[in-house]
């Protein structure tokens, strides 16, 4: 699951123990971020099972896959499979340093760039490592 | 598109010097500079990648330049290319043309409002030796949208000529030629061939950006809103769909019914049939004795009353209207975002969504949409696209005169529709299954919705329905003197009568193996033929569907057939029309056994 405070991804195993001191003890359905401490609620199934599929197709968190539409953001750096989706990429412009915005996530990527609009599919845009841009 | 390259006559007193090389992204332009600097028609379109292979044309400047001498260039016209690392095959063309050594200048064109993204692609240009011209173009869309670009501080920036033009209004394009002349005489820069690494590429682009900065300045911004609005609706695959429908019934209305319905019914009955086919039939008659001379020119399968009727009466209309429908699709700059549309489907058939190029021209010719899979990226993407081309997408001609076959029966019409399209889906997704390769990626610019300007679309329909016509009017012309050759010899009879067995086993008339027969020599000759036996009243209902579906799937026509050889290689393409031949019959041989069963009236 995820951390709803700090985002660190941890599995509930990974989850500190109960305090020892808590009355509700083993039967206390809220864990601990091992990284920040903060409690949250477990996680449903379906959910971890939801990340688990976005994550199987490619989906992973922080790259330009997994922005919602309207997002800005800036490329950080590219992660590609091979040297063909890098050899793509470089040529469409989309290197470190510029801003994006996803306009579209079905039926596929569609980005914005300067003034140009770039369809891309799922497996070139989750190649692309973006951090959020607060908006001008 | 530029398979029917209007190639320019190369003035024959002056031999070229040397080479103006025009290169650019895909969809800045290049084709229509191209045009504007020779008068030389090169396919112009609102799609990226329609440039297959290079035009040539020459610039005459002796007017324009001092100390140019009686010297001419050639101009070259290339595939777009973004950067000096290429991808695709014509991206590799472009490269090697920007190396050989006779190139004496290289004109960049970039689209004024995408300055940011291109100018990497001047900066490596810059290095390659040969002195480079930066053409601004596209201006006239990027001051509307606000922007405006310094264009002198760019040329001192980056010490090259810089031209501000719209090649669409004809603005720039003198300033071009008077800089080509001064630059042009200058001697010759040693050329430094130089091997880009990526990090190069990446450095230039974090120039380019830098000075893109520099130079750049937005206005107020004027509101785009419906058409950015507009363009949305195109890309949501709900309101999208809709709008693929509406042009799809338009596409209908204007091909299936006014092309292949009105326009044939009047060229076909009136002009042929109530004036041309009597009046030669009757003179050929007075002034030539001989039998054989009357079956070879008006007989039943004659040069004039069957050979050019069809390619007049029948195919022209369909042809023509198609293209024009396609030319104003294409212009208007709907089809890359049909193809980002259809990307995920296409991607269950091993294709991408840059496929539906092909596959939409193929609708008009399959030949020519043959020769367009060459800008889809794998081996692989470009057997199953050759395939299904030759399988499952029928000709304009073909798909006119079918639905003119099937008209009035809305039922007959689905089922045909339906199974081919079952059968495109099918094999594709067989196809992608058997045949290893990497999957292929999707990427695609979405240009933004333009009105089209007329005279380009009616210079484009013109363009190729002359290289259609070109092409099969001597085949229907040859096909007509085979077959009366054929009859004589007795050679066509042992044929229809062997396809005659095949035909008939599928439910078919006996005569429909003439059609098929014909299907060999053009697909659309094949429909024709069924047409004719349909005004006959020899074929209805079941057996009219299963003719339809039959020959639409049938063999490629010779045309398409040589194409592919020369695309794929003569293994693949005799493999191809081998599963072809037979598997055509028995799809026929099941819808007829499936209709029949089931007690299908149609």
């Amino acid at each position: 699951m995820k951390c709803t405070l700090c985002g660190f991804e941890f599995s509930e195993a990974d989850a500190r123990r109960p305090c020892a001191s808590c009355p509700l003890g083993a039967k206390c359905d809220l864990v601990c971020c091992p990284n920040c401490g903060y409690q949250a609620p477990r996680e449903p199934h379906w959910l971890s099972r939801l990340r688990h599929w976005r994550r199987r197709n490619g989906i992973y968190e922080g790259t330009l896959a997994a922005l919602q539409s309207g997002a800005v953001s800036e490329i950080i750096a590219l992660r590609p499979r091979d040297e063909r989706i890098l050899h793509k990429l470089t040529a469409l412009g989309l290197l470190p340093g510029v801003r994006v915005r996803v306009l579209r996530r079905f039926p596929t990527y569609l980005i914005e760039i300067g003034h140009a609009q770039i369809a891309l599919d799922r497996e070139l845009a989750s190649a692309i490592l973006v951090r959020p841009v607060e908006r001008s | 598109m530029t398979t029917c390259p209007e190639k320019a006559q190369a003035t024959k007193e002056k031999p070229a010097t040397g080479a103006i090389v025009l290169v650019g992204a895909p969809n800045v332009g290049k084709s229509l500079l191209f045009h504007r600097l020779t008068g030389t028609y090169a396919t112009v379109s609102n799609y990226p990648g329609t440039t297959i292979e290079v035009a040539h044309g020459v610039v005459d400047l002796s007017l324009l330049g001092k100390g140019l001498g009686d010297r001419s260039y050639e101009l070259l016209d290339t595939p777009g290319l973004r950067s000096l690392l290429p991808i695709t095959e014509e991206e590799q063309i472009t490269k090697e043309i920007l190396l050989r050594d006779d190139v004496a200048v290289i004109v960049h064109v970039v689209d004024a409002k995408d300055l940011e993204r291109s100018l990497a692609l001047t900066l490596q240009l810059m290095e390659l030796g040969p002195p480079v011209v930066l053409v601004l173009n596209m201006i006239d869309e990027a001051t509307k949208i606000g922007l405006e670009v310094d264009s002198h501080a760019l040329a001192e920036k980056l010490g090259i000529p810089v031209v501000v033009a719209s090649a669409l209004q004809n603005r720039g394009i003198s300033e071009l030629k008077d800089i080509l002349a001064r630059v042009l005489p200058l001697a010759p820069r040693p050329r430094r061939p130089r091997v880009f690494t990526l990090d190069d590429i990446i450095e230039t682009h974090r120039r380019a950006r830098a000075l893109a900065s520099e130079v750049l300045r937005h206005t107020q911004t004027t509101s785009r809103f419906w058409s950015e609005r507009l363009s949305q609706l195109t890309l949501n695959p709900f309101t999208g769909g809709i709008m693929l429908a509406l042009v799809l019934w338009g596409l209908y209305e204007f091909v299936g019914v006014f092309g292949a319905q009105i326009a044939v019914g009047f060229l076909e009955n009136t002009v042929f049939g109530e004036y041309i086919n009597p009046w030669v039939t009757q003179l050929v008659q007075t002034l030539l004795p001989w039998a054989w001379a009357h079956d070879l020119l008006v007989g039943e399968y004659g040069i004039i009353t069957l050979g050019l009727r069809y390619a007049i009466a029948i195919i022209l209309p369909i042809v023509t209207t198609f293209f024009l429908a396609f030319a104003l699709i294409e212009d208007s700059g709907y089809l890359p975002r049909l193809a980002m549309l259809i990307d995920r489907l296409f991607k269950g058939i091993g294709l991408s969504g840059r496929a539906v190029i092909p596959i939409v021209l193929g609708f008009g010719c399959d030949t020519m949409a043959t020769l367009v899979t060459r800008t889809l990226e794998t081996r692989r993407e470009k057997l199953i696209a050759t395939l299904l081309l030759a399988l499952a997408i029928p000709c304009s001609a073909q798909l006119g005169v079918i639905l003119g076959l099937l008209a009035g029966n809305s039922l007959a019409v689905g089922i045909w529709a339906g199974v081919i399209a079952l059968n495109f889906l099918v094999i594709g997704y067989l196809t992608a299954k058997l045949l290893p390769g990497e999957r292929s990626l999707f990427y695609i610019e979405i240009p933004p919705l333009r009105w089209p300007s007329l005279s380009n679309v009616l210079v484009k329909t013109y363009v190729r329905v002359r290289w259609y016509l070109g092409e099969i009017v001597p085949f229907f012309l040859i096909a007509s003197v085979v077959i009366w050759m054929g009859q004589i010899i007795g050679i066509f009879d042992v044929l229809v009568n062997a396809l005659a067995v095949v035909v008939g086993a599928i439910g078919l008339p006996k005569e429909t193996a003439v059609a098929f027969l014909f299907g060999f020599f053009r697909r659309d000759y094949g429909a024709a033929g069924l047409y004719d036996l349909h005004n006959a009243g020899a074929l209805s209902g079941v057996t009219l569907v299963v003719a339809s579906v039959t020959l639409t799937l049938f063999v490629p026509c010779i045309a398409q057939f040589m194409i592919t050889a020369k695309e794929r290689g003569w293994k693949t393409a005799i493999a191809m029309a081998g599963f072809i031949f037979p598997y055509a019959f028995f799809v026929g041989w099941v819808v007829n056994l499936v209709l029949t069963t089931l007690g299908v009236r149609l």
